[in-house]
């Protein structure tokens, strides 16, 4: 009686164990897809070079990188001087580049009421 | 005939943004000058990358390289300021300036990297985009031929 109990408690123990078996061989997929996530921590400058095309600036070379800089940065320099102010504001444009003319940005002072009255100055005050 | 006063140079006067090779002597000069400040070898130049200035009538108050990434981000790999206000100034210009791209949108991301010692470049890169620290430390070594 006691070895036949043992027999019975021993098989029922069996398929446990193969169910189990069964569930570590679907988390392996999971695994797999884990390791494919485009949004995971990359170090610096390990970028990926075919991402998502972004509907930004095209300055994805060093010569449209040099060509584009110092124009966009005189926008930037004109927008403040008329009171758009040192912070991106809501509703504001990215400055364009490449066309005709460009996006208009925010001009009218009135569309950014937070924009104070920074008029183009130095960010550091006197004495920094 | 009447001549126009020339108006004295003001902080209040926009600075102008330039390109330059990596060869200018105005780059060679601002570079040379952090390198010895920091006892580096003048090699460390890094290659391949875009290099510009901001200045006030043709008076280089910083001098910067850039390199651009592939799918559109930027890397800011250098910053030489002329031992000026100016200078200092025209620093927080390039980061507000890159700042306002990232803000609207034009550019996706940028990265940007200074030695782990230059603690005041590092308050301004945490003052300008409201980092705490930074988000990686990069460390240099040569080979024991160089001392390290």
């Amino acid at each position: 009686m006691d070895r036949t109990g043992l027999g019975v408690h021993g098989t029922a123990q069996g398929p446990r164990g193969v169910a189990q078996g069964q569930n570590g061989v679907t988390q392996g997929p999971q695994g797999a897809v884990r390791g494919g996530d485009p949004n995971a921590v990359r170090p610096m400058g390990s970028a990926p070079l075919a991402a998502a095309p972004h509907p930004g600036l095209d300055i994805g070379t060093l010569a449209g990188l040099a060509a584009v800089l110092p124009g966009l940065f005189q926008q930037a320099q004109q927008q403040r001087l008329q009171g758009g102010g040192g912070h991106q504001k809501p509703g504001m444009q990215a400055p364009s580049i490449g066309g005709a003319g460009g996006a208009p940005m925010a001009q009218n002072p009135k569309q950014n009421p937070a924009g104070g009255n920074r008029t183009g100055g130095p960010i550091l005050g006197p004495g920094r | 005939m009447a001549q126009v006063a020339e108006r004295p140079r003001s902080v209040d006067d926009p600075f102008r943004c330039i390109a330059l090779s990596g060869d200018d002597p105005r780059v060679l000069d601002l570079l040379g000058r952090f390198l010895r400040k920091h006892g580096l070898p003048a090699e460390t130049r890094p290659a391949a990358i875009n290099w510009f200035a901001l200045h006030r009538d043709g008076e280089i108050a910083v001098v910067f390289g850039l390199g651009a990434h592939g799918d559109g981000g930027i890397e800011g790999t250098d910053f030489y300021a002329a031992p000026t206000r100016d200078g200092v100034r025209a620093v927080y210009e390039v980061l507000q300036f890159f700042k306002t791209l990232l803000d609207a949108g034009a550019i996706p991301y940028a990265v940007a990297s200074t030695f782990a010692k230059n603690t005041v470049m590092r308050k301004r890169f945490e003052k300008v985009f409201g980092m705490d620290g930074p988000s990686s430390v990069v460390y240099y070594y040569k080979g024991a031929s160089h001392g390290g």
